[in-house]
């Protein structure tokens, strides 16, 4: 116990932790704000800036663990009466402890964020947390091996590009890394706590490194090498993010229309609340949808994995996605939910319009949903319906009854000339 | 005459063993085969927009380690004993700190030009110096050892903050930003000059200076 808090109070990393605080706290809010309040968003925003802390620890732990033959230690520890094995052990927990430490930093500060309003499902919050601390452990044990098997005037530098090609390559094949925690996935507690045991197995083969090369102790020198491919394999292996059952007691609000959240967006409800009063407030008296449902909670679509899917047939509640908080993507699904109302009874193929007035009217709606402004997303849809969509929102700037004369005109013109089988 | 060019020999194999250059240029090679084999896959890393992902290109990343690498020549176990060596010794460090970047510069670019992705050279060659510069900049504040720190910290920040969305960066992101920006260039090149003014402002250059302007403070009191 001694033997740990000295090299707790020694290890040149407790000088990293205010720094790496520091990024990690400017990574967590210096960017857009949406997380607040949502908690496996918030979660996913803390475990990016592991992300980012692990960057930097790769260096720090490579530049700690190089220091013993910076200094010319290494012969005197090889003969210490304490096994290198344990002195080792207790340098890289020490090291690691003070990364994490700025890591914990983070985690409260994203905790305090979102507590102040406590929406349910704080524990998702906790598994990306989690998840976060594997590349964050990851990248100490891969810091230190490198620290440990290379010269160390390279150590610092070979270690964090070479974390960073790893952890990538990750990203990649393993969905290491989470940009976003939208409510609808899940992540598997299982697979982070055997990804975080595959590190914690990196970390004890790290440490078992020979500080001097005599005798066999050449096998020693391979766990380091055998833990990472022990890591990537489990990595490989094991599937982290899988799709939600929709929640069977969504998050309902009634007005014009019904709409249902996952609880977990319990913040978004007076965005959904001004919605729906501009969805009263249309000039036109239009048909409504009974309901309209939040991304992945129609039950539509049965997912298979993260890139497949089967959608069901039947007469499901349209879907909007309000991921981000954004007013226009929440537009959007009303609006394409209304004009299929409206134009419930027309046939699948009916006769092509070359002036597009359905998308012309879904426009108009969007923008009336939306509040007006200009939309937050960008497009690359034909020309003909983007020019549809622009004479749609020119129309929401006229007056209301012209607006009303308008879309009127433009649905019966629609159904009767563009609603019927050619 | 001809001793004293034996001896500068000497010094100089001497100051190359002990500084392992053979493994900065190893290094810098293999960062020029790695650029011109991997250097165009692209990482997805986050990004400080709404949600959004970016994609950093590896060679981006090697930029950095083949910028830093030459800059690892100045680190030596004696640094202080040295920091009192003549100025025959202090060019022979310059002399190996610039051309082992000169050969670390040569292979990133010449890396650059055979990969896959085209008009990556222009941005190789922005990039480079700014972070010698960075690297030079780090060495001389933090240490020589910690050379890596500020530019590894600058790059964090380019790849979280730098992108403006829709495959558009900021123009202060010097590894990234279309190379027709002139801005982007001149902050290039002001890095590398704020770096080799970092490097070539020697702790005694500055107490030369300071004792020309204070006489008094700078003498030595009995």
């Amino acid at each position: 116990m001694r033997a740990v808090t000295l090299h707790l109070r020694t290890t040149p990393a407790r000088w990293a932790v205010l720094p790496l605080a520091a990024l990690g706290l400017a990574i967590l809010f210096g960017r857009s704000r949406y997380w607040i309040g949502i908690w496996p968003e918030a979660g996913a925003a803390a475990q990016i800036t592991g992300y980012f802390l692990s960057l930097f620890a790769a260096g720090v732990s490579a530049w700690i663990a190089a220091q013993v033959t910076v200094r010319g230690m290494r012969e005197q520890l090889a003969a210490a009466a304490r096994r290198s094995i344990g002195v080792e052990a207790g340098r890289l927990a020490a090291a690691a402890a003070w990364i994490v430490m700025a890591y914990l930093v983070v985690a409260v500060a994203a905790f305090a964020a979102t507590a102040r309003t406590f929406p349910p499902g704080v524990g998702a919050f906790f598994s990306y947390l989690l998840l976060g601390l594997v590349p964050v452990l990851a990248s100490t044990a891969w810091g230190w091996l490198v620290g440990r098997l290379l010269a160390p005037m390279l150590a610092a530098v070979c270690a964090l590009m070479g974390w960073f090609v790893l952890t990538s390559l990750l990203g990649q094949f393993a969905q290491s890394l989470r940009i976003s925690g939208p409510p609808w996935l899940a992540l598997d507690l299982t697979t982070i706590l055997l990804r975080l045991a595959a590190v914690i197995v990196l970390a004890a083969g790290v440490c078992v490194i020979p500080l001097t090369y005599r005798g066999r102790t050449v096998v020693r020198a391979l766990a380091g090498p055998l833990g990472v491919a022990l890591v990537v394999v489990v990595h490989v292996n094991t599937t982290l993010v899988t799709y939600r059952q929709p929640a069977s007691d969504p998050l309902c609000v009634q007005g014009a229309i019904e709409y249902c959240l996952w609880p977990e967006h319990e913040k978004y409800i007076p965005l959904v609340k001004a919605a729906d009063a501009r969805v009263a407030a249309l000039p036109a008296d239009l048909p409504l949808p009974p309901r309209v449902v939040d991304y992945a909670l129609s039950g539509s679509t049965v997912y298979v994995d993260l890139t497949h899917s089967i959608e069901r047939q039947g007469d499901f509640p349209h879907e909007f996605d309000i991921s981000e908080g954004s007013r226009w993507g929440l537009a959007r699904g009303i609006a394409t939910a209304i004009s299929r109302e409206i134009f419930k009874s027309c046939a699948v193929q009916a006769k092509p319009d070359p002036e597009r007035r359905r998308d012309q009217i879904f426009a108009w709606l969007e923008w009336r949903i939306a509040g007006g402004g200009s939309p937050d997303y960008t497009t690359d849809a034909p020309g003909e319906m983007q020019d549809a969509w622009t004479v749609g929102r020119q129309t929401a700037t006229r007056s209301e009854p012209e607006q009303a004369e308008w879309v009127n005109r433009t649905i019966s013109e629609v159904k009767t000339l563009h609603c019927h089988e050619q | 005459m001809n001793s004293d060019r034996v001896t500068h020999l000497r010094m100089a194999l001497l100051y190359l063993s002990t500084r392992k250059v053979h493994l900065i240029i190893l290094g810098a090679v293999a960062l020029g085969v790695a650029t011109a084999v991997w250097g165009s896959w692209e990482a997805a890393t986050p990004a400080a927009l709404d949600g959004n992902e970016t994609h950093v290109p590896l060679w981006r990343l090697f930029a950095v380690g083949s910028a830093i690498l030459p800059v690892l020549s100045l680190t030596g176990p004696l640094d202080t004993l040295e920091a009192a060596a003549g100025p025959a010794y202090f060019r022979l460090r310059h002399t190996v700190l610039f051309a082992t970047f000169a050969v670390s510069f040569a292979c990133i670019v010449y890396g650059g030009a055979l990969q896959a992705e085209a008009g990556t050279v222009p941005l190789v060659v922005r990039a480079t110096p700014a972070w010698f510069g960075l690297a030079l900049l780090s060495a001389r504040i933090l240490g020589r050892r910690s050379a890596w720190i500020l530019p590894w910290a600058v790059m964090c920040a380019l790849i979280y903050w730098g992108p403006r969305g829709q495959g558009a960066y900021h123009w202060w992101d010097f590894s990234a930003s279309p190379p027709a920006t002139t801005s982007t260039a001149w902050l290039s090149a002001a890095l590398f000059a704020l770096g080799v003014g970092a490097h070539l402002l020697t702790p005694w250059r500055v107490r030369t200076a300071t004792r020309f302007r204070f006489p008094r403070q700078t003498e030595h009191q009995p």
